[in-house]
């Protein structure tokens, strides 16, 4: 299945039917969401999908509002400000009309990655069965079998179901290799080098973290690389390298966001460790971070980092109250799905901060 | 087996392939190269023989014979200096000069300038007198490079010559006319004269902005730029410009323009054109320019950046970075200053890239803040400054339609005189959200529930009134709410809850069969959070004169009455394109027929 070939074919229509501008904006859309041009898509992506509404493309329209969430949730973590938008996508991608559009199945990848966003392992086992559905209607031969495969792979990683997860990507590889197109070392390589960090095996995962390459992903792919890489080096203990690789923090914030995780949990070891990094300014980051992932609606991220922050404040003087950290932490915890060692962790930075 | 020391052999011919196929994307660069040869020679010249003539270089084509000649009045060479830096790959002499004497004058880097010629000469003569030996002149002559003889010439004035017998492929070299251009263009800042065939003038002397006295009255500096600019832009005629000035950390002069059009609103239309010590570099280095400035033109003259090989880019380094910054600050300045002193220069640029400038106001807190007071918004009411909108804006709430199609809200706002923004343009959301970190202003989108308490707030009555209004009004489809609203003539308005409408289309059974099972369960997680009872609610206008009336009305009329109204409010909120404000005149004509009937 050539779910790019439509696009093609659409793209002539489009440009034929008088719409040069949309015409152009097809091509330009996926290539400014791989490469962090967030804010130039806020600007233009209005005037696409009205135009292609009123013009009656409602292919285009699908496949336009599918790319703004790939904008809006995968890379810029923005669940809360989504969510409404990605149902109502669901619900336009599956009328009459568009039910065969081969973008219809992108959308509820864009759904899966959303409630992933809200509360990754909280949502863990509907992700998977929502992935899992998917999977069942398509094969190797659709390229987003790749992207589905990595969000079900992802919900396993979560819910740390890691054995699980492993023989799900070695199944995919081999699927991958038995039609030609050898493995992937793209997302399905970023969850696996994951997956082999959460297990503590860090030379492996620094070997994988090496292979990881995706010609399609853009700048914020490579992006996505070098935080991964930094993280593998912090939790080996290579503060330095760590620090050398960690991408600059406002390149992130403007261009790929999803990874202020990767980046708050690479600076909170190199910071556990390391007494020159332990800055106000860092600090500050890392706060900002968890505001910002409160706001947006990532809880169980905010709550990750809020914990973080407290344990910092703990280790040495920080101009941080860790009783407002800890009712931050409260209040995001009441937005989680599913408690999943929430509780055990409050319990424990509870007694942390009634210690201090 | 003893180790033995050997020399890498290098294929000449081999080499000027890669020159000729993928260093140089043109063979206009062999010409730039041994235009700098020259240049740099009468440098030398000056520099080692204390020489104070004016430096000349003459350039003839010869179309017929394909050939083009290239003659400079510099230091020429002698018989050792031809062996050791002609013909020598990479041992250029000017680096050494420029390093010997702390002298950045000449401009050649690697020496790979003079063997450029034979990507596109197939012979290459090279005749020249050095200033070192006036009574003995030498001729190079060479077959692609590889092998070349070297014999004594009737000595000639003090200079060389080059003169390329030109491939097949290159003899548009040859054209006269051609090469005219080319020189006018990207050997404007050589400090040195060109002359091509019997040209009286020298064909490079363009009026340099930056190199104009300072005492050049304001006008005739903004002429010379306007004219260089101009020679530069082959699609845009430039409008205005801006000098870039060198401050301490960036040692770079140039000029900005802006581009009389565009063709839409986030083509990216930016050139810009780099020179290096006053050789010209590239003319495709957009990103020395910020991503918002698609309208924008650039040149600079810069000894801060570094070429690549092929002298056809630079190297993206620090110094690359910071004069990036610096431009970004002059054109900022510059575009926030102009916009404040708002003459016909800002409204010509206003007059043509308004929308450009909305995007690049949201990209730019500088540019926003200096400008967003003078840059227009599209609406219901045509093209609308922003501090007109928020003039003619209900309570400081800036409203927005994402829609193209009309709905009622459209109607209503024209009818009072207040501007509907039109969301669905380029740019208009994203500068309306910096509009309220800026101004006391909210923004509404237009067909939410928010919208709607806004536009129809809930009006206190009595509740004798309330209850006959309600029980005549009410029903199963809608929830009826008592309101007061302009205009009055409007006696209800029916609305849709577009969540609720998205909830009750989830929800239904029919989705069962279209979705998933998972991953419709998963989209009900969030449809379960939307609180609504119904998806329509009726608004009831407590400010029309009919509705006033209702509660006095028989029984018998106040039926009819609420029958008419509803099924006119329905045909209102049929969200077709209904902009003509005459339907509110015949509406009440209308109902005043009807209550007289009655």
């Amino acid at each position: 299945m050539d779910i790019w070939g439509w696009v093609y074919d659409a793209v002539g229509e489009v440009r034929e039917a008088g719409h040069e501008h949309l015409a152009d904006a097809i091509f330009d859309l996926p290539s400014d969401v791989v490469n962090g041009r967030h804010e130039e898509i806020d600007l233009y992506i209005a005037e696409l999908v009205a135009e292609a509404k009123s013009a009656g493309f409602t292919w285009i329209e699908l496949y336009i509002r599918h790319w703004y969430m790939q904008s809006k949730v995968l890379h810029r973590g923005e669940p809360k400000e989504a969510i409404k938008e990605v149902v109502s996508l669901l619900e336009f991608a599956y009328t009459e009309e568009n039910r065969d559009c081969p973008q219809s199945i992108c959308v509820v990848q864009d759904m899966g990655s959303c409630y992933g966003q809200f509360d990754g392992p909280g949502y863990a086992e509907e992700r998977i069965a929502v992935a899992g559905e998917s999977l069942e209607k398509i094969n190797v031969e659709w390229p987003c079998y790749k992207c589905i495969s990595a969000e079900y792979a992802e919900a396993l990683c979560d819910a740390q179901r890691y054995e699980e997860c492993i023989r799900f990507l070695d199944k995919v590889d081999a699927d991958f290799i038995e039609s030609g197109r050898g493995k992937d070392t793209s997302n399905l390589l970023l969850t696996r080098t994951e997956v082999v960090i959460r297990q503590g095996d860090y030379v492996k995962a620094r070997k994988m973290g090496e292979k990881l390459l995706s010609y399609a992903g853009g700048s914020n792919f490579a992006l996505d690389t070098r935080a991964m890489q930094a993280l593998i080096e912090a939790f080996d203990g290579q503060f330095t390298k760590a620090s050398e690789l960690l991408p600059e923090f406002d390149r992130i914030q403007r261009e790929n966001s999803s990874l202020f995780l990767a980046w708050a949990e690479t600076m909170y070891l190199i910071m556990k460790a390391v007494k020159e990094q332990q800055t106000d300014d860092n600090i500050q980051s890392l706060l900002e971070i968890a505001k910002i992932m409160q706001a947006r609606g990532t809880y169980r991220q905010a709550f990750s980092v809020y914990g973080w922050l407290i344990e910092l404040t703990a280790l040495f003087s920080t101009e941080l109250d860790s009783n407002e950290l800890l009712a931050q932490m409260k209040t995001v915890k009441e937005k989680l799905n599913r408690d999943f060692g929430a509780s055990d962790r409050m319990e424990v930075l509870e007694a942390m901060v009634a210690f201090q | 087996m003893t180790t033995q020391i050997r020399n890498t052999e290098v294929s000449l011919e081999g080499l000027l392939d890669v020159l000729g196929e993928n260093l140089y994307s043109t063979p206009i660069i062999s010409i730039r190269e041994l235009i700098q040869n020259s240049h740099d020679a009468c440098v030398r010249r000056r520099i080692e023989d204390g020489w104070n003539e004016t430096p000349e270089i003459h350039i003839h084509t010869d179309s017929v014979r394909s050939r083009i000649t290239i003659t400079d009045n510099g230091s020429g060479l002698t018989d050792k200096e031809i062996i050791k830096y002609l013909a020598i790959i990479g041992d250029g002499y000017t680096r050494k000069l420029r390093q010997a004497q702390d002298n950045e004058d000449a401009i050649g880097y690697f020496g790979l300038g003079f063997l450029s010629v034979f990507v596109i000469a197939e012979k290459v003569e090279f005749i020249t007198t050095s200033y070192q030996n006036l009574k003995k002149g030498w001729r190079y002559s060479s077959k692609g490079g590889q092998r070349y003889s070297l014999e004594s010439h009737a000595k000639t004035k003090v200079g060389s010559s080059v003169i390329a017998h030109l491939k097949d492929d290159y003899v548009v070299l040859s054209d006269g006319e051609f090469i005219e251009q080319i020189i006018k263009k990207y050997c404007c800042l050589l400090p040195i004269d060109i002359y091509v065939n019997d040209s009286e003038q020298p064909v490079n002397r363009l009026k340099i902005p930056w190199r104009l006295p300072t005492d050049t009255p304001v006008l005739r500096q903004k002429k010379a730029g306007l004219e260089f600019a101009e020679v530069f832009d082959n699609h845009f005629e430039p409008i205005a410009t801006f000098p870039i000035t060198p401050r301490e950390d960036c040692q770079v002069n140039g000029l900005l323009w802006i581009q009389d059009g565009s063709y839409y609103a986030n083509s990216d239309n930016r050139i810009t054109t780099i020179f290096i010590r006053s050789m010209h570099i590239t003319d495709e280095c957009k990103d020395l320019l910020p991503s918002w400035a698609g309208f924008v033109g650039c040149i600079i003259d810069t000894p801060m950046l570094t070429p690549t090989a092929s002298r056809e880019s630079v190297q993206t380094n620090e110094s690359f970075e910071r004069i990036q910054a610096h431009i970004n600050d002059v054109l900022v300045n510059a575009l926030a200053s102009i916009a404040q002193d708002n003459d016909a220069n800002w409204r010509r640029i206003i007059a043509r890239h308004n929308v450009n400038l909305l995007g690049a106001a949201v990209s730019d807190q500088q540019l926003f803040e200096a400008m967003y007071s003078q840059l227009t918004l599209p609406s219901s009411e045509g093209e609308l400054r922003v501090s007109e909108i928020v003039q003619r804006s209900h309570e400081k709430k800036l409203r927005i339609t994402m829609e193209i199609s009309n709905g009622y809200e459209v109607l209503i706002s024209k009818s009072l005189g207040i501007p509907i923004l039109y969301g669905y343009r380029y740019g208009v959301v994203a500068f309306c959200k910096r509009l309220t970190s800026v101004m006391n202003v909210e923004l509404v989108i237009i067909g939410t529930n928010e919208a709607n308490a806004d536009l129809f707030p809930e009006y206190a009555l009595d509740d004798a009134v309330k209850d006959d209004l309600l029980t005549h009004f009410d029903s199963e489809r809608a929830q009826t709410i008592i309101s007061h609203f302009e205009p009055g003539c409007l006696p209800l308005i029916l609305a849709q809850d577009q969540d609720a409408l998205l909830k009750k289309r989830m929800e239904s059974d029919k989705m069962d069969k279209q979705i998933g099972s998972a991953a419709l369960m998963m989209a009900r997680q969030f449809t379960q959070t939307i609180d609504a009872e119904t998806d329509q609610y009726l608004f009831i206008n407590y400010n029309n004169e009919l509705v006033r009336d209702f509660h006095s009305f028989e029984s018998h009329k106040k039926l009819a009455v609420a029958q008419v109204l509803r099924s006119i409010a329905e045909l209102l909120s049929a969200h077709e394109k209904t902009d003509n404000v005459n339907v509110f005149e015949a509406l009440n004509n209308n109902l005043k027929l009807l209550t007289v009937g009655a």
